[in-house]
């Protein structure tokens, strides 16, 4: 595909011994900066579909001892399976609720030591919206200071970060892709400059110019190509370092980042694919437009 | 456009380079197939300038040039190479490509003809052969001597057999001995049926063959009559299917 007979040294031509290496650092800040955004839009999707189909009810610690808070949530439990469309209510324990505050308030909280609100979780039925106008009114009688969240706030705010990270992305990737194709301009108008006159010849004996811009194309791609292979390269050890990095990681505060390898390699493989074949495309292109305007000075 | 006849015709040209003054003016030439002449006239008369635009190096700035009846004015960019593939080229100073084998060389416009590597093979080497160079088919032009480097250019120029050969100063710097042989060169391939245009400052030379001669002096041409028969070959026309050029002692 690429290494074919050069009538032009353009082997030897020293202005294009950099751009495998410019285009490996493009390719993999393209490759990487695709991931990140991929990354980050598997976790957004992940932490809105853990919640999504779920209302949180909320009551406020009030003065009384563990056995009535105990049964002032079991009833608040009994009046919202009553509403429509819930499908399960889960009361949580007053331990539970102190140990996934522990992160943040320390062991006093499971100690006992501060007044804990006590939490229900509510399933909603598989294809129904929850009805929290239904649940308040349901709760009026029981617990009136109820906080009743579907987190719909939490997660539009999450899905518009999200988009945002997105958007940034494509902007980013969008400006790797024209430095690369900067680059290779400039390469290619100096490999131009330098086989200046084995060029003439060539068009004076009556070269095409698609022959002497294939001799670039081909020349072009093969340097994108190895610049491509380190990028890759590059992008499959920074994925090895941060899938260990990923491991280590404590569940409690943030979401477990836990992809399996394979999850790993195609988190890595189609960013990493996408901005190989980019890059490739790219500079292909930049070459053959950059020659055929400097032939088409030639008479 | 074809005007049917005309083999080279220059009609009222004038050239400059770029807004300089004119180098040539009413510039009226017409080349009939199968000729050979002499190109004369002193350093700067535009003897170069006149064989660039017949190779399509250049675009006259008034008048037209019909070149194997068609106009080069309306020639497109995939055209002009087609028309440029039947001007066989000696350069004046050679442009020869350094970093390829004299085999590489040779077959350069065979290559960009898109020929099969079986039959450039074929041709090139009986043209080395022909020119003298069959031992020195893998070596660098900047490995041999001036004379060798001409006669390699000469190859170069005759290998896909064109219907016009041009050569810009080719015994210029090269010994009378050289200088003969070329000009043998010059002949068999003219003997073959292309048209021959062979630039030279050479009174000599001139003088010893006794070709029809152009003779450029401060941008305008005039044709100097012939003052005996020169070839004692009459051109032949090409046969079609014809291989390379026919071998003999240069």
């Amino acid at each position: 595909m690429f290494r074919r007979r050069y009538d032009l040294p353009l082997g030897r031509d020293g202005s294009a011994r950099l751009v495998p290496w410019i285009v490996a650092l493009m390719s993999y800040l393209a490759a990487l900066t695709l991931a990140g955004a991929l990354a980050l839009g598997v976790l957004a999707w992940r932490w809105t579909e853990g919640v999504s189909g779920a209302v949180s009810v909320l009551l406020p610690p009030a003065a009384e001892d563990a056995d009535a808070g105990k049964a002032r949530a079991e009833k608040a439990r009994a009046a919202l399976l009553g509403v429509a469309g819930v499908g399960a209510v889960e009361a949580l324990e007053a331990a539970d609720v102190a140990r996934r505050l522990e992160p943040w308030l320390g062991s006093g909280a499971a100690a006992g030591d501060l007044p804990l609100p006590r939490l229900l979780i509510v399933r909603i039925k598989p294809g129904q919206r929850p009805d929290l106008a239904a649940m308040r009114a349901a709760l009026t009688e029981t617990a009136p200071s109820a906080v009743v969240d579907d987190h719909g706030v939490w997660r539009g705010e999450i899905a518009r970060l999200a988009a945002r990270v997105m958007a940034l992305a494509g902007f980013a990737v969008l400006l790797i892709a024209l430095t690369g194709a900067v680059v290779v301009v400039f390469a290619v108008r100096a490999g131009l400059a330098v086989h200046h006159e084995t060029i003439e010849v060539l068009h004076l004996i009556g070269a095409h110019d698609d022959y002497i811009t294939r001799q670039f194309r081909a020349h072009t791609l093969w340097l994108s190509f190895l610049g491509g292979l380190i990028g890759l390269v590059l992008l499959a050890v920074t994925e090895a370092f941060l899938w260990q990095a990923a491991a280590n990681l404590d569940p409690a505060l943030l979401p477990r980042l836990d992809l399996g390898a394979w999850q790993w390699a195609a988190l890595g493989a189609l960013p990493g694919a996408a901005a190989f074949l980019g890059m490739m495309a790219i500079a292909s292109a930049a070459a053959k437009r950059t020659v055929r305007r400097a032939l088409a000075r030639l008479v | 456009m074809s005007d049917g006849g005309a083999f080279v015709r220059f009609e009222d040209v004038g050239f400059s380079y770029g807004d300089g003054p004119e180098v040539l003016r009413d510039i009226n030439l017409t080349l009939e197939p199968g000729t050979f002449h002499f190109l004369t006239g002193t350093s700067g008369a535009g003897k170069t300038s006149l064989l660039r635009l017949m190779y399509l190096a250049e675009r006259p700035r008034r008048g037209a040039i019909r070149l194997f009846g068609r106009d080069t004015a309306s020639l497109s960019r995939m055209e002009a190479p087609v028309l440029r593939r039947r001007v066989g080229v000696v350069f004046q100073d050679f442009r020869l490509l350094p970093h390829l084998s004299a085999f590489d060389n040779v077959a350069l416009p065979l290559r960009v003809a898109s020929v099969g590597e079986t039959e450039i093979r074929q041709h090139v080497t009986e043209l080395l052969a022909w020119v003298g160079l069959a031992d020195a088919m893998d070596a660098r032009p900047q490995t041999l001597s001036g004379g060798e480097q001409q006669r390699l250019a000469i190859a170069r120029a005759v290998v896909a057999r064109p219907d016009l050969l041009v050569a810009d100063e080719p015994t210029g710097n090269v010994d009378d001995h050289n200088a003969m042989r070329m000009m043998r060169l010059f002949q068999n391939a003219h003997h073959y049926g292309a048209t021959v245009v062979v630039a030279t400052h050479n009174a000599q030379l001139v003088a010893r063959y006794n070709y029809p001669q152009l003779h450029l002096e401060s941008g305008r041409l005039s044709v100097l009559p012939v003052a005996l028969p020169a070839d004692p070959f009459p051109p032949k026309a090409r046969a079609a299917g014809q291989g390379a050029l026919p071998l003999g002692q240069p």
